[in-house]
């Protein structure tokens, strides 16, 4: 059991290990990517087909790539057993849930209409819904920044879950099963 | 490892688990729901109510919104504020963090551009807009909503913020339709917050650009209509920021003026209905129709990481608008045409714009 325990691989052996993996490159390049337009989707319709900001664009970019590093991190735990099929379905459903909050947030400026149509369609009202788009757009950039943080953590957290289920076997990281 | 820590562990990733589904199951109802709100469109809801007077159930369908039908005077603000004076030196005149010029008044010939502005133009970007030309940069969805009625007149209403950069880009189409129906005696030259990019703009009003606040009236007189304009301010060097509406109604309920305190409150009535509830700034109300949001998007002929038109001083602006010569100007009076045609409705179209053709166009394809 100690020696199982020793072979345990820690979080920056997983990373690598997925970063090292050219399907797992290319998976993370696509959604990356895919994110990073799904977020000007949802700023351009919020602004009538103009995309605009008022946050610096590497902000962004970190969203996109962070919500892209979890989304590769559940593609991994699928792969490495299907005994961790709704663990990854967690981390996938949190990578699209933190891309789609950052969106809200980015296109929150003057004029919001995505997100008090939401903010209203959960019962808020003209009060709320005023207080909460110029909240968001006074914040915005902090908020960004808080949910590209969140990722991290929720990646952080991800890989811990995939290191305590795994285990280093000739070299390579498999799926361990867990002791009762 | 003791069996007890992996059940407490198994325990804690089952509540995580339990927690991220009720998350993604809200998150679902709350994008179905603005899916519905957002495909939904054409004529108010009328909530259904019964009504009991004088002890006896009546008609059971009643509109919520409420009507108004007022006589009042309108605010005329002053022409100087003391702790928001004109900036008319252009030190700082780097595009998309400049003031030059901000709160001076449009001279006369400047002025002229907006209220003698050719019907002939009118009518061309009318036409350009019937005929699809700018997609999606022009938007005449508008809802039905009664009129607000101030001295036997329909009513203009304005709510915006000079931080906003819609309200910025907007306001020049919006004193091109007003023009239509009136005339200004005076406009000021202003801009979006720095913050949010920096629009070179006109105001109603000299704006307290330097506090929270909100400018009421304008200098804009017309036999056709009301025109009554709020103007929430904040520091102009920031980025975007809305007051509360608590606060924005009591700065108007201290004024003690009716048609501004029926307004607002009017704003906040329309609002209890999804559809013309408000959703950001601009909102306005031409007669019977009330849009969220500006009706149409001219940042320039450039867009991307510089918007055009903060690379515009505000008398380039008024160039393009007295000749237009591309899709920048062309698209402000379609911007205008738009308003003008919503007014148009609503006072029977007895104003003389309201006989261009592509006035009465686009009144009836967009139904006004």
């Amino acid at each position: 059991m100690q020696s199982e325990n020793k072979a345990r691989p820690g979080r920056l052996r997983i990373l690598k290990d997925i970063f090292t993996s050219p399907a797992f490159i290319a998976l993370f390049i696509v959604f990356a990517i895919l994110y990073y337009f799904f977020i000007r989707y949802i700023i351009t319709i919020s602004s009538r087909g103009i995309f605009l900001i008022s946050v610096p664009s590497y902000l962004l970019y970190l969203l996109s790539a962070t919500s892209a590093v979890l989304l590769a991190a559940s593609a991994y735990e699928l792969r490495l057993s299907f005994r961790y099929r709704a663990l990854a379905l967690e981390d996938g459903a949190a990578s699209v849930i933190t891309t789609f909050a950052g969106s809200l947030v980015t296109s929150c400026g003057c004029s919001a209409p995505l997100l008090a149509t939401i903010l209203y369609g959960l019962g808020a009202n003209v009060i709320g819904v005023s207080s909460a788009i110029t909240f968001i757009a006074v914040n915005e950039v902090w908020l960004l920044g808080a949910v590209v943080i969140i990722n991290l953590a929720l990646a952080y957290y991800s890989l811990g879950k995939i290191s305590r289920g795994c285990a280093i076997r000739k070299g390579k990281v498999v799926a361990s099963p867990m002791k009762d | 490892m003791p069996t007890r820590n992996i059940r407490s562990k198994d325990a804690a990733l089952q509540s995580l688990r339990n927690l991220t589904y009720i998350a993604i199951a809200l998150a679902i109802i709350a994008i179905a729901m603005s899916g519905y709100s957002l495909m939904k469109a054409g004529k108010p809801v009328y909530l259904n109510r019964t009504v009991y007077v004088n002890g006896t159930k009546t008609a059971n369908t009643i509109a919520s919104y409420v009507k108004y039908n007022i006589t009042s005077s309108l605010i005329t603000p002053q022409y100087y504020l003391p702790k928001d004076p004109p900036i008319t030196n252009a030190t700082n005149a780097t595009f998309g963090s400049t003031l030059a010029g901000l709160n001076t008044q449009l001279n006369a010939s400047q002025l002229s551009i907006i209220n003698n502005a050719s019907l002939s133009n009118y009518e061309k970007a009318g036409m350009m807009y019937l005929n699809g030309s700018f997609g999606t940069l022009v938007d005449g969805n508008a809802n039905n909503v009664p009129q607000f009625v101030v001295n036997g007149k329909p009513s203009v209403i304005y709510f915006g913020s000079i931080t906003c950069v819609f309200c910025g880009e907007n306001r020049w189409a919006m004193a091109l339709a007003l023009s239509r129906f009136g005339n200004f005696s005076t406009l000021f030259f202003g801009y979006s917050s720095i913050g949010d990019h920096d629009v070179p703009t006109i105001y109603w009003a000299p704006a307290q650009y330097n506090e929270s606040g909100d400018d009421l009236g304008s200098f804009y007189n017309s036999r056709y209509i009301n025109f009554i304009a709020i103007e929430d301010t904040d520091p102009i060097t920031g980025g975007f920021n809305l007051n509360s509406f608590p606060q924005i109604r009591s700065r108007i309920n201290y004024t003690v003026n009716l048609a501004y305190e029926d307004a607002i409150s009017y704003i906040l009535n329309l609002s209890n209905v999804p559809k013309t509830a408000f959703q950001g700034t601009p909102y306005t109300i031409w007669g019977a129709s009330q849009m969220n949001g500006a009706d149409s998007i001219d940042f320039g002929n450039t867009t991307g990481a510089q918007l055009g038109i903060t690379t515009m001083t505000h008398q380039q602006i008024l160039n393009e608008i007295a000749n237009p010569s591309n899709q920048f100007g062309w698209l402000e009076y379609a911007g205008a045409d738009i308003y003008i045609a919503m007014t148009c409705a609503s006072i029977n179209n007895s104003a003389p714009v309201c006989s261009l053709p592509a006035i009465r166009g686009i009144e009836k394809q967009n139904g006004y």
